[in-house]
């Protein structure tokens, strides 16, 4: 038990990998084997979370969980993971969509073997993401991640998939390799200091001593602007790729039409919070000063965000499209909230990333299952499924309530404190934001109404209602998204303390 | 005894040359079978590598004032000992080397050796530009040698063409440099210089353009901007492994003698501005070599020619870390040399498996490789996203060393570099992945797919080394390290 504990982020990063080598050497014809042992390895994630979870001291503001060893000491890269109240959510959230994507990963009939291993090595990836605290470490699983993606969406995905997959690896790979500029910079710039094991290093990747122990402002301006600028967005760039942020989002409509739905469904539960994520990791820490610079610009690209994307919706015909640019939509809340360096904003932010994370996967849940029924997902040839799938419609009602931002379901909370945060810092932005909320409940409603209600298309008589494997899926995060809704402290408390300290050292 | 001393040093080159003598006497007269022939000439290759390893125990010797044999040209011999050991592997059952010139073949292959570990030895221009001729030579003839294409001897010819231009070039420019200085040799040009810089300014700054139209013949061998064009109808034409070893070994020779000619010539007696001007044609030839080669490389069918095209954009990050101009590119060039050479020979073999199975090179002839032979497909992915530059594979590592190398320079000029350099690798993805589609993505179709073990043992080896120095590179650094002594 000692043990787990002390490894307990190690063990929940490369788990799936483990489990990645156990599927390969499961012969091809054991294809119901293979997809137990994957849910076996998603499940002892998943428990290791909560371990996890209940372990975690959220009145400490330090990191918990640390794992620390110098791993190559040529370029002084270390091997770092830790959680504290910005990460913690994260990874429990990543634990648990990945568990859930697996189980709905059952269907999947076609070359089992490839799929568990890539989705398991996906794991890894986005584990690693959300704990390395070394730079050069958090950028091997940021790439690590694209790997399995692009299988994943290219072989398994829909009529489009190799475009939709090149696409995704394309945008984000571009992002990435202009964050590794920034990264190689930060490095050459940073102070001398002392490796984990005591001995002198003259630079450092350590995210925690970039923070602590640097400002750079004694390096050389680069065209024009000073050194902490231009590589704040260097990184920017590569993080409002992964967002997605306007103009950089014409991937993830392809990606996620074209995705099968449990990668679908990790995607925008697990990818889309990166990018936020590595904002407030690296810009909001390590360059504090760049960040207040150019707070403004992010905080207009959220509204853009929001209101550009909620119109979008309203003119989609497709309904796992209309979902995804409701989720760039959504984190245009994170964005703007963060701008504003308030408390409640950056918790907000935080909390968006968290129950985002739990609605859209619910969506694109609902998005499969008529999917699977009626191979097309087109809102205008549906109509009266109320009345063929009535468990189905309350559950996409449910989902499309706490998208919108009901009160009372999770969603709610989330953007209440977005707005709160951000409102002391940019009235007018916020007003335009807060009312193009109804732009987002026309557009759910609408779909609701075009779906579900009226005349019952003869078409679709004969259709069941959700079986137990859909049942698995929606029910666990129709619960959370009802109890975060009434009581988000489990969440907001774990990831207050440590939201506290990040807005004093930046102030 | 100091004689003797210089001798003994040159015991690898030695073998090779009795190797070589041996092979034309014996093996052209009577025919053995290409097996022997092959083994016979791998345990030569390994007892050249053994001999290049106790070697570079010992301290750093000149040759009568022409060659030097220090760590760092036995760092590139090693590079070519295995290369060439590969090549020998992987030629004896290549289609397009019909046996008839197999004999002829390894002949060539172990004279490509003593050619190209004379030019990384050469500390004299004289001797630098003899060497390469002969190095030159060779590839002309290997690249011809495909018999059964008339492609392969088009090749040659455009090779040789573009090969007698950039060499004339070079001995124009080093029959003025000998005008000027009065000597050849580095180090005496080098003090010549100083000496010019006080006495005369617009001399002084003619005999820098002329040391650079010396590098020009360089650019050749690295296949670099402006001198490319010979590169994609010989790597398309020439037998595949030889082509392989083209894009390895050879570059890497050319890598060698142009940072000796820049740290012997540059770098000990002149001061920084000069350098700097070196550093930003560097850094131009550099942008030009990479981007060319990334953006003819997109729309290539052809394997060998999409692997060519290829082979010019990495030659691009080769000449952009050293654009640097200190000892952190120097050894990030070093250590990216041997990522290179580890998953260049891997793609190209991947190719020539396929291309001897099926006569077909391009990149229809791997559709649906991952049902028809997962292992192959699995090891060709892991080169093509190592040459891409992803982690965790060794080529990743290889393109953060040189980007670190020029990013810690710092200043505008080395990051728009790198900007430009990384943009370009993003770029590279599409074509790689072009060919990862055509395995993994396109619909399965029915057969399957078989080789021998030897290249299967090959490329797993391959395989597995670009996957573990990927993540433990530390053995790497220090073996680079210890072998890139050329800063006295």
């Amino acid at each position: 038990m000692e043990f787990i504990l002390n490894h307990i982020l190690t063990l929940m990063t490369f788990l799936p990998i483990l489990g990645m080598i156990v599927v390969v050497l499961i012969p091809d014809r054991f294809s119901m084997q293979i997809k137990y042992a994957s849910l076996l390895f998603a499940i002892l994630v998943f428990l290791l979370s909560i371990l996890m979870y209940i372990n975690f001291d959220p009145d400490n503001k330090e990191l918990q969980f640390v794992e620390h060893i110098v791993w190559i000491r040529a370029f002084n890269i270390e091997y770092f993971m830790g959680v504290d109240g910005l990460n913690v959510s994260l990874v429990i959230l990543t634990a648990l969509i990945s568990l859930i994507a697996c189980v709905a990963s059952f269907g999947i009939e076609k070359k089992v073997k490839g799929y568990f291993s890539m989705f398991l090595l996906l794991m890894t990836g986005m584990m690693g993401t959300f704990v390395a605290l070394d730079l050069f470490l958090f950028y091997i699983f940021w790439e690590v991640m694209l790997l399995p993606m692009y299988f994943l969406i290219g072989i398994w995905g829909g009529p489009r998939k190799e475009y939709a997959a090149i696409k995704f690896f394309l945008y984000t790979l571009f992002g990435s390799v202009l964050m590794l500029i920034g990264i190689i910079a930060l490095y050459y710039n940073s102070q001398p200091t002392t490796l984990i094991d005591g001995t002198a290093a003259s630079h450092t990747f350590n995210i925690m001593k970039l923070t602590a122990e640097n400002d750079f402002g004694a390096a050389a301006p680069l065209f024009g602007i000073s050194f902490a600028k231009f590589i704040f967005v260097l990184f920017f760039i590569g993080f409002a790729i992964k967002i997605p942020m306007f103009p950089f989002h014409t991937w993830l409509p392809d990606a996620h039409v074209e995705a099968p739905t449990p990668i679908s469904v990790i995607l925008a539960g697990i990818l889309l919070k990166m990018g936020i994520y590595g904002i407030l990791r690296v810009n909001y820490q390590i360059l504090p000063e760049a960040t207040i610079w150019a707070a403004p610009v992010i905080a207009i690209f959220g509204v853009i965000n929001i209101v550009y994307a909620a119109f979008v919706c309203m003119a989609q015909e497709d309904l796992k499209k209309l979902i995804a640019y409701s989720s760039v939509s959504h984190m245009g809340f994170s964005l703007l909230a963060m701008s504003s360096f308030s408390e409640a904003g950056i918790s907000g932010a935080v909390l968006q990333l968290f129950t985002h994370g739990v609605i859209s996967p619910m969506l694109f849940l609902i998005a499969g299952v008529i999917y699977d029924r009626a191979h097309h997902r087109e809102i205008n040839k549906f109509g009266g499924i109320a009345h063929i799938m009535p468990e189905y419609a309350a559950f996409t009602g449910l989902a499309f309530m706490a998208s919108l931002g009901l009160p009372g379901l999770c969603g709610f909370i989330a953007e209440a404190l977005c707005f709160i945060g951000a409102f002391s810092t940019f009235k007018l932005l916020t007003v335009i934001s807060a009312i193009s909320v109804v732009i987002t409940a026309a557009y759910y409603l609408w779909t609701m109404q075009r779906m579900f209600l009226g005349p019952i298309n003869e078409r679709y008589l004969g259709y069941k209602d959700l079986n137990i494997r859909e049942r698995l899926t929606l029910y666990p995060l129709a619960i959370i998204i009802v109890f975060l809704g009434f009581y988000p402290i489990p969440i907001l408390n774990i990831i207050n303390p440590t939201i506290h300290s990040l807005i004093n050292s930046i102030r | 005894m100091e004689n003797l001393n210089s001798i003994s040093v040159l015991t690898p080159e030695l073998i090779a040359l009795i190797a070589g003598i041996i092979i034309l006497i014996f093996f052209s007269v009577k025919k053995l079978s290409l097996e022997i022939l092959s083994f016979v000439s791998i345990l030569l290759i390994i007892s050249i590598l053994v001999f290049v390893i106790l070697i570079s125990q010992k301290e750093a010797v000149s040759i009568g004032q022409l060659f030097v044999s220090d760590s760092f040209s036995n760092f590139f011999k090693m590079l070519f000992c295995v290369a060439i050991g590969l090549t020998f592997l992987f030629s004896y059952r290549a289609r397009e080397l019909n046996s008839g010139v197999f004999t002829e073949y390894t002949l060539l292959l172990f004279i490509f050796y003593i050619s190209a570990s004379f030019m990384v030895m050469a500390e004299n221009l004289i001797a630098l530009y003899l060497s390469m001729e002969i190095l030159s030579l060779i590839s002309y003839i290997g690249v011809s040698l495909n018999l059964d294409r008339l492609s392969s001897r088009e090749a040659g010819l455009k090779y040789a063409i573009f090969g007698a231009v950039a060499s004339s070039l070079m001995l124009f420019g080093i029959s003025y440099i000998y005008g000027i200085t009065g000597s050849l040799n580095y180090s005496e040009i080098s003090n010549a210089l100083v000496k010019l810089r006080i006495d005369s300014e617009p001399i002084f700054i003619m005999s820098l353009l002329i040391i650079l139209m010396i590098c020009g013949g360089l650019f050749f061998k690295l296949a670099a901007f402006p001198f490319y064009a010979w590169s994609p109808d010989a790597y398309q034409g020439g037998p595949t492994t030889f082509v392989a070893l083209l894009s390895t070994a050879s570059k890497a020779a050319g890598a060698g003698a142009l940072i000796r000619i820049m740290m012997n010539l540059f770098v000990n007696q002149l001061s920084s501005p000069d350098l700097s001007n070196l550093a930003i044609i560097l850094g131009v030839v550099s942008l030009f070599t990479m981007t060319l080669g990334n953006l003819m490389a997109i729309n290539q069918n052809n394997l060998k020619r999409l692997l060519a095209y290829s082979s010019i954009a990495h030659a691009g990050y080769i000449i952009m870390a050293l654009s640097s101009t200190d000892e952190v590119g120097i050894r990030a060039t070093q250590f990216y040399l041997i990522a290179y050479l580890i998953m260049n020979l891997g793609a190209f073999y991947c190719v020539q498996i396929v291309l001897d199975r099926t006569g077909d090179e391009s990149i229809e002839a791997f559709y649906g490789m991952s049902s028809k032979n997962p292992y192959l497909a699995a090891i060709f992915a892991i080169f093509l996203l190592s040459l891409t530059g992803i982690p965790p594979f060794f080529g990743f590592v290889g393109k953060f060393y040189l980007f670190a190398a020029i990013i810690g320079k710092g200043g505008v000029f080395y990051i728009s570099l790198a900007i430009v350099g990384v943009i370009n690798s993003a770029i590279s993805l599409y074509y790689y992945a072009r060919i990862i589609k055509a395995m993994y993505l396109s619909p399965d179709t029915e057969g399957k797919f078989n080789f021998d073990i030897v290249r299967k043992v090959t490329i797993g080896v391959l395989g597995v080394f670009t996957i573990i120095f990927g993540i433990f590179f530390t053995p790497i650094i220090k073996f680079v390290e210890t072998f890139s002594g050329i800063l006295k």
